[in-house]
């Protein structure tokens, strides 16, 4: 007899901030082919179109999305409307800057943090406060190995956005604990996205190559770090929780 | 917009501004402490300095001081 695996996410409700592009993008691509209904959110309604109409639908799999910025507390009151309880969270929503310390302003500081923290915060507070959010559910966040292991140059306020996720995937760990709710952040090294490509028009061809040379098993792929985030939201990781989880092609190795 | 005052904060840039020698027509890339950040802090000086913006390519198209001065003056 056939069982369902505990890497399936089949019949459960995935919500994925940041889905118009880059990461959140492929995981909610993935997580639709791992049998998950959806919820999408984004703040360019054009490309979150396109991730809506790249999702695997599947006999009975719905999908809906929700078109808001982070940072418009009222607009995100929108997801309340979702009739169903949500089984997982990915935070993929955020943003970067490299800027050497000196030229930072308190705007590139609220930015960054509203970009990478507090915009997902916030809404995950707002579905825990109307109990949108179901027992042992899995909440993943995205940090970074900056700010976790290591702290490239020009990288201070990123770096100090993703520090914040790891502290408060550790507290709240414990506290959602007592519903068997799981948090969880992954911290990956350089992923080729469209972060990555604005990155790389300020960076010379032959520094990026020697970057390059730094990762043993090379630049990652957005898939690769789905992988690890439909585990996390997945049955199979239910004894993991308050794990910052390093997945970057084994740079910090040397 | 002067090029000794353009020199000097493109100085600035570096660990050690007070160390070094630059005029117009040095090649700023070849200065031993140059790198990816020194270049990023260029870019972010002409913006904070001048409010001129200057990208990646400028950069990479430029081989003197005097050679990004042109864009920059281009741009006033």
């Amino acid at each position: 007899m056939l069982t369902r695996s505990p890497f399936s996410l089949e019949g459960k409700n995935i919500l994925i901030t940041g889905a118009s592009s880059g990461i959140g993008r492929s995981l909610a691509v993935e997580s639709s082919l791992y049998g998950a209904n959806v919820i999408i959110c984004g703040r360019n309604a054009d490309n979150l179109q396109y991730t809506f109409d790249q999702l695997h639908k599947g006999l009975n799999q719905k999908h809906e999305q929700f078109i808001f910025d982070l940072n418009d507390e009222d607009a995100t009151l929108n997801i309340l409307s979702l009739s169903v309880k949500i089984d997982g969270l990915a935070f993929a929503a955020g943003n970067d800057l490299i800027l050497p310390f000196k030229f930072i302003s308190k705007t590139n500081l609220k930015d960054l943090l509203n970009d990478n923290l507090i915009g997902n915060i916030s809404l995950l507070q707002v579905l825990i406060k109307h109990n949108k959010v179901a027992a042992k559910s899995s909440i993943v966040f995205f940090s970074s190995i900056n700010g976790t292991l290591i702290g490239s140059r020009g990288h201070s306020l990123y770096a100090a956005a993703k520090g914040a996720i790891n502290g408060i995937v550790k507290s709240l760990a414990n506290e959602l604990s007592k519903r068997k709710i799981r948090v969880n952040a992954v911290a990956p090294g350089l992923v080729e996205t469209g972060l990555f490509e604005v990155n790389k028009e300020l960076i010379s061809d032959e520094d990026m190559e020697s970057y390059r040379k730094k990762y043993p098993l090379g630049f990652g792929m957005p898939e690769d770090v789905c992988n690890l985030v439909i585990f996390l939201l997945s049955d199979a990781s239910k004894w993991i929780t308050g794990q910052i989880i390093v997945i970057d092609g084994g740079v910090t190795l040397n | 917009m002067k090029i000794d005052d353009f020199i000097g904060n493109i100085k600035d840039q570096f660990d050690e501004p007070e160390s070094m020698n630059l005029t117009p027509m040095s090649n700023f890339k070849e200065v031993e402490e140059w790198d990816s950040i020194v270049a990023i802090s260029v870019i972010a000086m002409a913006d904070s300095e001048y409010g001129i913006k200057l990208t990646g390519e400028d950069i990479r198209n430029s081989k003197t001081i005097n050679d990004l001065y042109i864009i920059m003056k281009g741009r006033c």
